[in-house]
């Protein structure tokens, strides 16, 4: 389930500003609450392919480190995807908890 | 004796994973690195077993391969389907230009070749006509597909396709290409050369060009893909 929604999942945890894969994969862990343990490489294929889409801008950076990283940020695309896609996931979550709601309050009566 | 690192053997094997595409594999391998390293130094244990943590984390490099394939091939497929299209367009062009040029100096085709000029022009026209509907095809089929979030053997067989259908395009163009070739040495050879040639003769360069460009494009998909394929393998 979780494999169809890694565009969004990424694109939310870019949300907040730029971000390198690692801190991307970071935030993903601390946002969900440790909930999506994916394997972090997964994230790489992801962002390379938002990045075509143009929903995402990226360039080289140099680290504290030394190391070279490339650093990745929402294009004004990806900012509009995103609110696209948090307001389907809205309502559909709002359709699956009155669906869920009402099972609930079936089983809770059932003589109803 | 060099150290074992876990991390430096698992960018190795990521690197030959992503063969397929060198360009992609020179940066994947560079982000790789840099994760890999922020991981090892916030772990900070003994390195060898924070470097083996990391690398377990990270996840498979034939699996990520996979991932990276499908989108990577996709675009190339793409491109090679733009280039078909502005090849066909440089070519027709081309040749329109030529027989401009002819019109214009006069240049009109010898009783000696008149006979090998029709049929000449009749295969070109078809071969032309049989090209632009395999180009069509290419770009429609390629149009249509979606690349996975992974590879897998249907999509390769998708990309097959797309890449045969690329190769009867071009090959029809060849065909075209060689009998411009051919027609045009014809009218070259009975004017006796001289300035005017030029002009057609930058034409047909320009035709033989973008039809090499063409046909590289295509062989480097086809070459990508079978080597994309192994993956699926391993």
């Amino acid at each position: 389930m979780l494999k169809g929604h890694l565009d969004m999942i990424v694109l939310a945890a870019l949300a907040g500003g730029p971000a390198h894969g690692y801190a991307v994969i970071q935030e993903i862990h601390r946002r969900s609450g440790g909930a999506f343990d994916l394997p972090e490489g997964t994230v790489y294929p992801v962002l390379h392919r938002l990045e075509q889409k143009g929903l995402l801008g990226s360039r080289w950076t140099r680290a504290e480190s030394g190391r070279e990283r490339r650093v990745y940020a929402l294009t004004r695309s990806g900012r509009r995807a995103l609110a696209d896609q948090r307001a389907v996931w809205q309502r559909f979550a709002a359709a699956i908890g009155g669906l869920f709601g009402d099972a609930g309050d079936a089983a809770a009566e059932p003589g109803r | 004796m060099p150290q074992p690192s876990p991390v430096a053997d698992y960018l190795d094997a990521l690197t030959r994973a992503l063969a397929f595409d060198p360009a992609l594999a020179r940066r994947v391998r560079r982000e790789t690195a840099d994760h890999l390293g922020e991981a090892v130094e916030r772990d900070g244990g003994e390195r060898i077993t924070t470097e083996a943590r990391a690398v377990a984390a990270f996840g498979d490099a034939h699996m990520l391969a996979r991932r990276f394939a499908a989108a990577s091939l996709m675009a190339q497929t793409r491109r090679t389907g733009a280039i078909m299209i502005a090849a066909l367009g440089g070519i027709y062009l081309a040749m329109k230009g030529r027989i401009a040029w002819y019109g214009i100096v006069q240049w009109g085709v010898s009783d000696e070749w008149r006979a090998m000029n029709t049929v000449g022009v009749w295969l070109d026209r078809w071969a032309f006509l049989l090209a632009l509907a395999g180009a069509v095809m290419a770009c429609g089929y390629i149009a249509t597909r979606r690349a996975p979030p992974e590879f897998h053997r249907a999509y390769g067989h998708q990309l097959g396709r797309c890449v045969m259908l690329c190769a009867v395009a071009a090959a029809a163009l060849l065909v075209t290409v060689a009998i411009e070739t051919v027609l045009t040495g014809c009218r070259l050879y009975a004017a006796d050369f001289s300035a005017a040639a030029a002009i057609p003769a930058l034409t047909l360069a320009v035709e033989l060009a973008l039809t090499g460009v063409l046909v590289v494009h295509i062989h480097a998909v086809f070459r990508r893909a079978r080597c994309a394929a192994t993956l699926l393998d391993k």
